[in-house]
């Protein structure tokens, strides 16, 4: 698709999506793709003018399975708990850390853990503060990882084992057991030394879990994507290094057999981490450093924040862009999710009350898959003879075809003979 | 897209391309035709006469291919069947404009009559003007790049609409403000590439006398990052760069201080104060005051808002000094002017003082100055051509 700097969105999406984006000037905005009237609109779920310098979104992320509740966490020591009614309603509650800025949240047995810019862990118990709330502040529990920390990430199918990763050497991968206490159970070693017994730079810029919480991938700013798995060896088990390209990846997502990874000069690649030689997507569209990426549940939609501050949507296999809205500040952290089956219904009265019959049947379309259909697309393939069924039929059907084509040209003869 | 088009079909004239030579071979026997009865561009006539005398066609070629054109048309619709009458009017009025005159053979006449035929034409001209200037309607300006240029979803129009409320929030909590609230006084550091040649060092100095309160050194080979660190323990707040390449300047980085951001422009058509014949020692010691023109989209904003935060915020009027950075499709052109007002206030005389240059925004990043690992806020490099078009801007 042509490249424009307008809001878009893709006939094809048809997807029921909402988005959460946090943004560099603390704004936490909700849009809308699914709507059909003006899936560009956008509302602010925070006071925007209780702003100040610190307050931009570091860290954003769902803090239930069910992905009702949102954990939000700003470059000062406050962190956002923002749980999303039925109605969308919104309650807010703040926790107050001791550390700044907040750049990983998860939740995980009504504690919320946070990793800190200084390279703590911090575990804070939610009960205890419903009752005197800022009066007597609980010290929180820490943990030690290092000096520094970029990304805190929390798997999604143990909840209860956590990673971490900054720059430099002693602030690698490490991943720790919340159930046992904040223990340790890996920690990741860096590649042998190079050629010149130089060592290799680390800077684990990011972290994903893909898939369960023993495989691990890592980005780096430092250009190299690595795949760890926690049962077999410390050391990378495949890694991807970008030596000529000098590449500096941000932040990343992993899910299956794809790590998607965006760079600080906004490139968008996805690696198969069957084969880590080479990428093997490159998603278009990006004038700025991606500062975020989210996939949908069901793996297919991958969400993008952006620092030229757009929020974009491609699709995962195809790289097609779905859409495409201008944010007004710099987009730092996004979150994308199926809309409620409850806003669903409410959206699609409000839009457009006379087709409800045509609206739930394509809701059940869209249960039994979720690839977009293309009508003239199908027709298209409904069309085409079917080959090997056997051979006499298709001859039968092409002749006529054939036939067609050559009328005109038929005609065409006749005419000049007659002039 | 993933869409199939089916491919139109094509219209039955252009099969019969060969169709003309077959009409150029008549073309010799009708010369004997006087040019009596000219044809005009009315399409109806042609069209009659066409049906008339096919062979008169040779004489005038333009009209003759689309003539015959016309009459094969006529052909089909009698072959196949005669429903499309409506199509065929509307191929009429595509018929190319034929002046009657050009048919005459005298050629005095015909030239007496061009000339009337052009002054008839300048009259009508100039008594439609007329009543246009007196009606008081703006005549119409034209088309330009600039006036063709593609929407940009994220121009700033106006600033105190309800709709921008984040972005007013947003400059009075961005890495400008504090300039913007006065709080400080931009002190600024002007440094070189390694061993700068003659003329990058004149156009450091002359930099320095532009912006108020700047320092000029020698870089010494320190690493940019070293710079920033040392710069800010001196309490500069602004750091420019001036790259040079083939011995000319080539590149300028602007790196505000402490959080960033950090700007690298291309550099051209740098043009020094001897080079435009003007002596510095015109310039005056007085802060200039700072005209940004048309930076409109919000990337532009903050390009400009960061040029700005190079100069004092009080310009001293006394000194009549005016620095503009003119963004015109995303050039930015520096000048320098001492400006004069008539005495009765309504005229005003504008004097260059030099130097002059062209900035070219090449990378916005987030941060002070680290290329390889920092934020970028706005970069294009390598992807420039599915990016940039004729009339696309980005500033």
């Amino acid at each position: 698709m042509k490249w424009t700097t307008a809001n878009l969105k893709h006939p094809n999406y048809t997807a029921k999506h909402e988005l959460f984006v946090g943004t560099h000037t603390g704004s936490f905005k909700h849009l809308l793709p699914a709507a059909e009237q003006n899936p560009h609109t956008q509302s602010n779920l925070s006071d925007i003018s209780a702003l100040d310098k610190e307050s931009r979104v570091t860290t954003l992320a769902f803090g239930n399975e069910a992905q009702t509740e949102i954990l939000l966490g700003r470059a000062k020591n406050v962190a956002e708990l923002h749980s999303l009614g039925i109605g969308g309603g919104i309650n807010t509650r703040r926790v107050n850390f001791t550390g700044a800025p907040i750049v990983g949240l998860a939740r995980y047995n009504n504690n919320l853990i946070a990793g800190i810019g200084n390279g703590q862990i911090q575990s804070l118990s939610l009960d205890a503060m419903d009752e005197e709330e800022e009066k007597q502040e609980k010290e929180p529990v820490i943990i030690n990882t290092g000096d520094h920390m970029d990304h805190l990430r929390q798997c999604s199918t143990a909840t209860h084992i956590v990673a971490t990763g900054g720059k430099a050497r002693q602030n690698n991968l490490k991943v720790y057991d919340l159930s046992a206490d904040g223990k340790q159970i890996f920690s990741s070693k860096n590649l042998p030394n190079d050629y010149l017994q130089l060592e290799v730079p680390v800077w684990d810029s990011d972290i994903g879990f893909v898939d369960g919480p023993n495989v691990l991938a890592t980005c780096s700013r430092h250009g190299y994507v690595r795949l760890y798995d926690t049962r077999k060896q410390r050391r990378p088990v495949s890694h991807f290094a970008s030596e000529e390209h000098g590449m500096s990846f941000a932040t990343l997502a992993a899910r299956g057999n794809y790590i998607y990874t965006g760079t600080t000069m906004g490139v968008l690649k996805a690696f198969d981490t069957r084969r880590m030689k080479t990428h093997v997507h490159t998603y278009k569209g990006f004038t700025g450093g991606i500062s975020d990426l989210h996939l949908d549940e069901t793996g297919k939609y991958l969400s993008s924040a952006s620092l030229d501050r757009y929020v974009r949507v491609h699709e995962a296999d195809s790289t097609v862009l779905l859409y495409q809205c201008y944010v007004k500040s710099k987009a730092t952290k996004v979150l994308i999710r199926q809309l409620p089956e409850e806003l669903r219904k409410e959206s699609s009265d409000d839009e457009n009350k006379g087709e409800q019959e045509v609206k739930t049947r394509s809701q059940k379309k869209r249960a039994l898959k979720t690839t977009p259909l293309d009508t003239e697309y199908e027709d298209m393939f409904d069309q085409m003879p079917t080959v090997g069924d056997s051979d006499d039929e298709a001859v039968e059907k092409q002749t006529p075809v054939a036939t067609k084509r050559k009328a005109p040209k038929q005609t065409q003869k006749t005419k000049k003979k007659k002039q | 897209m993933g869409k199939i088009r089916r491919k139109p079909q094509p219209p039955p004239v252009e099969q019969d391309s060969d169709s003309d030579s077959s009409f150029a071979d008549e073309e010799l026997n009708e010369a004997e035709k006087p040019a009596q009865e000219p044809v005009t561009d009315s399409s109806d006539d042609s069209d009659k006469e066409m049906d008339e005398k096919p062979e008169k066609k040779g004489l005038k070629k333009p009209e003759a291919e689309a003539g015959s054109a016309e009459e094969c048309d006529d052909n089909d619709d009698e072959e196949d069947d005669d429903d499309d009458d409506e199509d065929e009017d509307d191929k009429k009025a595509r018929l190319p404009v034929l002046n009657p005159l050009s048919l005459m053979k005298n050629k005095e006449q015909r030239m007496a009559l061009y000339r009337k035929m052009k002054k008839e034409k300048h009259k009508k001209k100039m008594k439609e003007r007329r009543a246009r200037r007196k009606a008081g309607v703006p005549a119409n300006p034209g088309h330009t790049i600039e006036s063709l240029r593609e929407k940009d979803q994220t121009e700033v129009s106006n600033l105190n609409d309800s709709d921008n409320e984040e972005l007013r929030k947003e400059l009075e909590i961005d890495d400008f403000s504090t300039y913007f609230e006065r709080i400080y006084e931009p002190k600024v550091l002007i440094t070189f590439a390694d061993n700068p040649v003659t003329k990058t060092r004149k156009f450091g100095l002359e930099l320095s006398r532009i912006f108020p309160n700047a320092l000029v050194k020698i870089r010494n080979k320190a690493s940019v990052k070293k710079i920033c660190k040392s710069a800010e323990r001196e309490q500069f707040t602004d750091v420019v760069i001036v790259n040079e390449d083939r011995r000319k300047p080539n590149g300028l980085l602007v790196i505000h201080l402490p959080n960033g951001p950090t700007a690298h422009f291309k550099l051209s058509n740098v043009k020094l104060t001897s080079d435009i014949k003007r002596n510095h020692k015109e310039i005056t010691k007085h802060r200039p005051e700072v005209i940004l023109t048309n930076f409109t989209t919000r990337l532009g904003l903050t390009v400009g808002r960061m040029l700005g935060a190079l100069f004092h915020h009080d310009p001293e009027f006394r000194g009549r000094r005016a620095v503009t950075f003119h963004n015109q499709r995303d050039y930015i052109f520096f000048r320098h002017h001492r400006y004069e007002f008539s005495k009765e206030g309504k005229r005003v005389k504008l004097r260059e003082l030099g130097p002059r240059f062209t900035l070219k925004l090449r990378s916005l990043q987030e941060g002070t100055f680290d290329s390889k690992t920092g934020d970028y806020a706005w970069i294009i490099s390598n992807k420039r051509h599915a990016m940039e078009s004729r009339r696309r801007f980005f500033l």
